[in-house]
Formats: structure tokens, sequence, C-alpha cells
């Protein structure tokens, strides 16, 4: 097993994309880090302001400044907490959620698994944005209420993914050999079909993390997700929206680390299912409708 | 063929009973009504407002009252937009989103259908890995990102093309580049995976060795079966196109579905955000239907391999 897995990272560290991705998401999110235990990374605070109003980059202010002379590059850093802990917590709901749905579904089969994927089935195919908007009405647009909504839209896929590995792997010889044994199926679930899942788990998770980020900036950005005082790269680019014509650099800088970060965990994610199973490559769409 | 289209069809009245039903508790549970905002109104005019559009009925006699109107085809009235019925702003907003809709898939299949074919036909080369960055650079751009990017190049700075409301077919060029991008992208790389499993059919090796030429082969035999799953994502892609119509409507002020959808949120405009998301729905469930239809219209052994 441990064999297997270093094979793949020995393959992941040959995929050029997949790790300037991972160099990019680390190097952001120690920034984000540093900036969490309060540790001082810019001569200005955040929310400080100054006396040089909507100004271009320059040396003293490499992003410039907003309306109000906050330095656009400490706003930038700060946001990152925000945006990059969505993501990780959207993520990490969709993996509890997810794989505990797709394992009762997966493990128990016919009908209890049919009827379970079905209402999956439908719920999926209603857009992501739609369902976060509608459920955003009901639990606010805080913080707390962008999570939650996050997590009851992205938790389906991994749900699929988690059955469609236990249906599978369950009739190999090493589950019957595991409860030959005399195991019971919770160990079963944990130990053994849980562990072998877990690549592409880990491959679909990568993928829920800018899905994340993008869905929380966009909200915000239509005036339907956070709000000032929250200070994430959503309401970063939603504040210089409005100053496009004559700020342009307001807007430019959140968006940048957006799509950096977007990109670096797709470039991840690619990269990881290639290292893990490059026969994906070619049929991943085969299986598309999940039945 | 017309009877299974029809029981599809009819299948889908339950799913959108229940969405209609379920957006409806969602957003009466909420509290805060439409006229409880802004301007503090006197509180008899108030009164009179929830009486005048049954707000003032607990919510299981607003719940029979809804469904009994949409039964007669009445979305009723928006609570913002005065004298103005939600079927009148829906009339008026669905054929522009359409509009907008429909050319962004048009540019989404033309750019991306060739990119993923072009991908999988240099399979690991140079021009695979060009045309796979270019689409994850594709998904991975937001579409205000995208938007603020063109408005700003073609509008603001070269002064080429028009920003704003929808008026010229000058007025469609940047939405509905905007719109295309993430669609284009997926498209490209479901082409990619669909050409590079037909690549290796056999049927393909026998065209070639009966002396067909390459680009014979491929124009003839493998393009042409690899737009069979390109056909059948038409459900995603719907959706895919109305959730990028939410922020191309906001950024360029069409006057859309997706943007009276986002103005009735934040609104509370209850009628309009229930006429909208189903409008949304039917969409859905009839690419859906297409979709299935599609699905033995294009290859017949789907339906066996359905069955196994």
């Amino acid at each position: 097993m441990s064999e297997k897995r270093n094979s793949a990272l020995q393959r992941l560290s040959k995929i050029p994309t997949a790790m300037v991705g991972l160099f990019i998401i680390l190097s952001i999110c120690v920034v984000a880090l540093l900036s969490a235990l309060g540790i001082e990374l810019t001569p200005f605070a955040y929310d400080q302001t100054t006396t040089s109003y909507l100004a271009g980059p320059s040396f003293e202010h490499p992003m410039g400044t907003d309306e109000l002379g906050r330095d656009l590059l400490a706003r930038v850093i700060y946001g990152a907490r925000l945006s990059i802990s969505i993501g990780l917590t959207t993520a990490l709901t969709a993996f509890l959620i997810g794989s505990v749905y797709g394992a009762i579904a997966g493990f128990a089969g016919s009908k209890i698994d049919g009827l379970m994927m079905r209402g999956v089935d439908i719920a999926y195919s209603l857009p992501d944005l739609l369902v976060m908007i509608l459920v955003g009405v009901l639990l606010g647009r805080g913080t707390t209420g962008i999570l939650i909504a996050l997590g009851l839209v992205s938790w389906m896929g991994t749900a699929r993914l988690v059955r469609a590995q236990f249906l599978q792997l369950k009739n190999e010889e090493f589950i019957e050999a595991a409860y030959a044994q005399g195991q019971s199926s919770l160990n079963v679930i944990l130990k053994h079909l849980l562990p072998n899942a877990l690549g592409p788990i880990i491959v679909a998770l990568t993928f829920t993390v800018p899905s994340a980020i993008l869905s929380e900036s966009t909200l915000s950005f239509i005036g339907l997700g956070l709000s000032p005082p929250a200070c994430s790269w959503g309401t970063l680019a939603s504040d210089g929206w409005r100053s496009l014509r004559a700020h342009p650099h307001l807007i430019f800088f959140p968006s940048l680390f957006i799509f950096l970060t977007v990109l670096s965990f797709n470039f991840l994610g690619d990269g990881l299912r290639d290292a893990l199973d490059p026969r994906t490559r070619l049929d991943k769409f085969k299986g598309g409708s999940g039945h | 063929m017309i009877f299974p289209i029809l029981k599809r069809l009819f299948m889908a009245v339950p799913v959108l009973l229940i969405v209609a039903s379920l957006t409806f508790l969602l957003v009466r549970i909420v509290p805060g009504g439409p006229f409880d905002s802004e301007k503090s109104l006197p509180p008899e005019i108030v009164a009179n407002l929830n009486a005048k559009y049954h707000l003032d009925k607990p919510v299981h006699e607003q719940y029979v009252l809804y469904i009994g109107r949409l039964c007669r085809g009445d979305l009723g009235v928006s609570y913002k937009y005065v004298n103005r019925t939600v079927n009148d702003i829906l009339f008026d907003a669905f054929p522009v989103s359409c509009q907008l809709g429909f050319v962004a898939l048009v540019l989404a299949v033309a750019f991306g259908v060739p990119l993923g074919a072009i991908a999988a036909l240099g399979r690991g080369g140079r021009q695979d890995f060009l045309a796979m960055f270019v689409s994850t650079l594709g998904v991975s751009v937001p579409g205000f990102v995208i938007g603020a990017g063109l408005i700003y190049i073609f509008a603001i700075q070269l002064k080429l093309l028009p920003v704003g409301l929808w008026e010229s077919p000058w007025h469609v060029i940047l939405p509905a580049v905007t719109l295309a991008f993430s669609p284009g992208a997926y498209l490209a790389r479901l082409t990619r995976a669909s050409v590079l499993e037909i690549v290796e059919k056999d049927w393909v090796r026998t065209a070639r060795s009966k002396g067909l030429s390459y680009q014979a082969t491929v124009l003839r035999h493998i393009l042409r079966n690899s737009l069979i799953p390109v056909v059948t994502v038409l459900g995603p892609l719907t959706a895919i196109v109305i959730t990028g119509s939410f922020v191309v409507e906001y950024i360029y002020a069409i006057p859309g579905m997706g943007r009276f959808f986002i103005t009735a949120v934040m609104n509370r405009d209850y009628d309009l955000i229930l006429g909208t998301t189903l409008v949304f729905a039917l969409l859905l469930v009839i690419a859906n239907t297409f979709v299935d239809v599609a699905y033995q219209l294009l290859d017949p052994r789907m339906r066996m391999n359905a069955e196994d």
C-alpha cells in the first residue's frame, strides 16, 4: 500500500504543472497562516487608513490603496485567510458528509442505494449557485451562512464517488477475507473499504477547494455573499468592480489571487488524478451518470 | 418516439411542484417581508399592502393560494416593479437570456470541441499540453474577472464595443464571450476524453487500413462519434450557462432572468424569486429530457447498455 502511494507521489513530482500549483498553494497558505498568527507581513494593517487614497501600485504600496487609503497588499493577505479557510472547510464538510452518505449507499446497495442516489441525482443537476443563493436567503449573508450553503452543495460529488468505489471494492477478495476473519462491518468499512477508496476521494476534494473559493467570490461579487467588513478576495474584487474605469488595480490584484489559487488547485488535482491512476485520463467520463 | 418524450415531460410535473414548494417554504419562513425594509412606511399602509398580497394570511393558506394560481399559469405580481406581473417580467427577460445563452453555447461548441479534439489527436505532446492548459485556464478564471477584463480592454481602453444593456447585436459580443468560457473549457475536456477513447476502437483501425486518409478518418469516424457525449451533457451545460448568466447579466446590466433573479433575492420579491426559479428548473428538465431522447436517437446501443 505505502509502496503504491510512494510511486504515485513520485509520478506526481514529475508533473511540472502540479508541482508549480503545489508550490503556489503552499506559499499562499503559509502567508495566510502567518497572518492569522498575528505576524505582520506588511508595514500596514489591513484596516489601517493612510492619506494616500486610491493610489496606484508604488514602492510603498505594491498593490496600491483603496478609497479609504488602506494598503491593498495588506488587505489581499488578510482576505487570503478567509478565502483559503472557506475553501478548506468546504472540502472537509464535503468529505465528512459525502463519505458517510456514499459509504452507506454503497455498502447497503440495492434499494437503499437506489433511493439515496436518486436524491443525489436530482440535487446534483441543480446549478450550485442557484441553490446557494436560495439557501442564502434563509441563512443570511454571514460567513457561517456561506459555509453551510457551500457544504450543502459540495458533498454530492464525493458521495457519488465513495459509493461507486464501495460498490466496486466490496466484492473484492480481500474484503471477503476480512469478513472471513470475523471482522465487523464497521471495521471493514473503516479499515479496508475507505482507505482503498482514498485516492479518488483526495482528487475530488482537491477540486472542491477551488470551486468553493470560486463560488464564494462570485456570490460576494454579485452582492449575495459576504459583505464588508468581512474581507475575502471576493469582497475585495466586488469593491474594486465599482471603480474599474478609474482604478483598475483595485479589482486586478484580488482577482489575480483568486485566479492563481484556483488554477493551482486545478493543476494539482489534474496531476494527482493522473499520478494515482494513469488510466483515469482515458475513462473519467465513461461512467459519468454514475449508474 | 413521441410517447417516451411525453412521459418524461409528464414526470417533470412533480419535480417542478417539489421545486416550487421548497422554494416557497424557503422564502416564506425567512423573517422579513418585502415591505418592511428601507423607507419605513406607516404601519397602516404596510398592513394594507400585506392584506392586498395575502401576506397577512397563515403560510399554509398562502401556499394553497400560490399553488392554485400556479396551476392557472399565473406566477403572481412583483412587489418591487410596481404594476408588473411576474409573467410580464419573465416574458420580457426570458428571450434576452435565451439569446445570450444560445450565442454563448454556440461559441463554446465552436471553440471547445476543436480544442479538445486537437488535444486528443496530439496526445501527450505539446499541442495536448497547450490545449489542456488553455482549458484549465478557462475553468479557473471567475466569470466576473473575465467580464471585468474584457470590459476594461474592449470598452474602456480601446472603446471598440459598447457595454451595458441589450440594444444592438454589438451589445451581445462581450457578454456572450464571457459566458462561453466555462462551458467551452468543459466541452474541450469532454471532447478530449471522448476522442481518446474512440481513437483506440477497432473500427478506426479498420477505416485507416482500408485506405481512408487520416483527415477523412478523423472527420468522418472519430469526430462524429465523439460528439455523442458532447450532445448528452446538455443538462450540465444548461446548468453552467444559467450559473454564468447570474454573473454576466449582473456585470453587463442585461435585463435577463439572471439579473431579475438576483435583484429579486435582494429585494425579497417573493413571487419573482419563485417565478425565475421555476423557469430555471423547467429549462433544466427540458434539457435533461432532450438528452435522454438524443441518447437513444444517436446511438441505439445505449438502450441496451443502460439495462445491464
